[in-house]
């Protein structure tokens, strides 16, 4: 069985890009959530393998989302995917619990290795 | 993919559009400075990714120019107009892009600006105000104003 990716960020277009990159690479994304109050909740309904969380939503920031769902599910695995110069976010990212993370605009291959990583 | 890119861009542009209004007449409005920041921030990574990188450049000036706002919790009226003027550029970078024509001049001219205001500290009073294309809503609205003031003479 594929594993089952949750897919946050606020731009529909990166939501879509990195689904598609997810799927051909035989990921199944089994969510999607544009806010980090949405993350945080559907992170909690569908229990993904791995998500994928930008950093700069509404409502609530990726690294607010992180350390809430990190102290819900300390096993929690999070690829955090940041725009250029946000190297400090990224790394207070880390600290929150963040797995790994990729720098937009990223290859498809750099996302695909992440998450493959990650997930172990 | 650029279909959606210039579908959802024009959509973040009207925002950053209708927020900096507010900012013209608040520029403590923190909940306006925050949502043009995270629209362009938006935008920047999008343009990024599909290769407009003089757009994800200027996007990135104007970012930091928010974030210096964010910082002091409010915009000086000087870096209203400089971003009023990336998003009139942005506009034309977009129906460039939808042609498959570069990126116009304007935006490339516009982010050493924008890099040089960010440096500098909030101007306390606008040294000069942007105007805009006529067909847009600020010149009608100056107008308007304009023809009451003269009525009520």
């Amino acid at each position: 069985m594929s594993h089952r990716v949750l897919v946050c960020d606020d731009a529909l277009f990166m939501r879509t890009l990195v689904g598609d990159i997810l799927q051909q690479a035989g990921f199944s994304v089994c969510g999607q959530a544009e806010t980090g109050a949405q993350a945080v909740a559907q992170y909690k309904a569908l229990r993904p393998d791995l998500v994928t969380m930008d950093i700069v939503m509404p409502d609530m920031g990726g690294i607010d989302a992180v350390k809430e769902i990190t102290n819900w599910d300390p096993n929690a695995k999070i690829v955090m995917c940041s725009a250029m110069g946000q190297q400090s976010l990224v790394n207070e990212a880390l600290q929150a619990g963040a797995s790994d993370f990729v720098v937009k605009p990223f290859q498809p291959n750099r996302v695909i290795e992440a998450v493959q990583r990650v997930l172990g | 993919m650029l279909t959606l890119f210039l579908t959802e861009g024009r959509e973040l542009l009207n925002r950053v559009d209708a927020e900096l209004l507010v900012l013209e007449r608040t520029p403590d409005a923190r909940g306006a400075i925050d949502a043009v920041f995270r629209a362009m921030h938006s935008l920047k990574g999008m343009s990024a990714t599909v290769g407009l990188t003089e757009a994800a450049a200027a996007l990135h000036a104007g970012e930091t120019l928010l974030a210096g706002a964010r910082d002091v919790g409010a915009i000086a009226p000087t870096h209203v107009a400089a971003l009023l003027e990336l998003h009139d550029a942005m506009c034309g970078a977009l129906d460039a892009a939808g042609r498959s024509a570069p990126a116009p001049r304007s935006l490339c001219e516009l982010t050493p600006r924008l890099e040089g205001l960010a440096l500098r500290a909030p101007a306390a009073r606008p040294t000069r105000r942007y105007r805009r294309r006529p067909r847009s809503r600020r010149r009608v609205r100056r107008r308007c104003f304009l023809i009451g003031s003269l009525a009520q003479r």
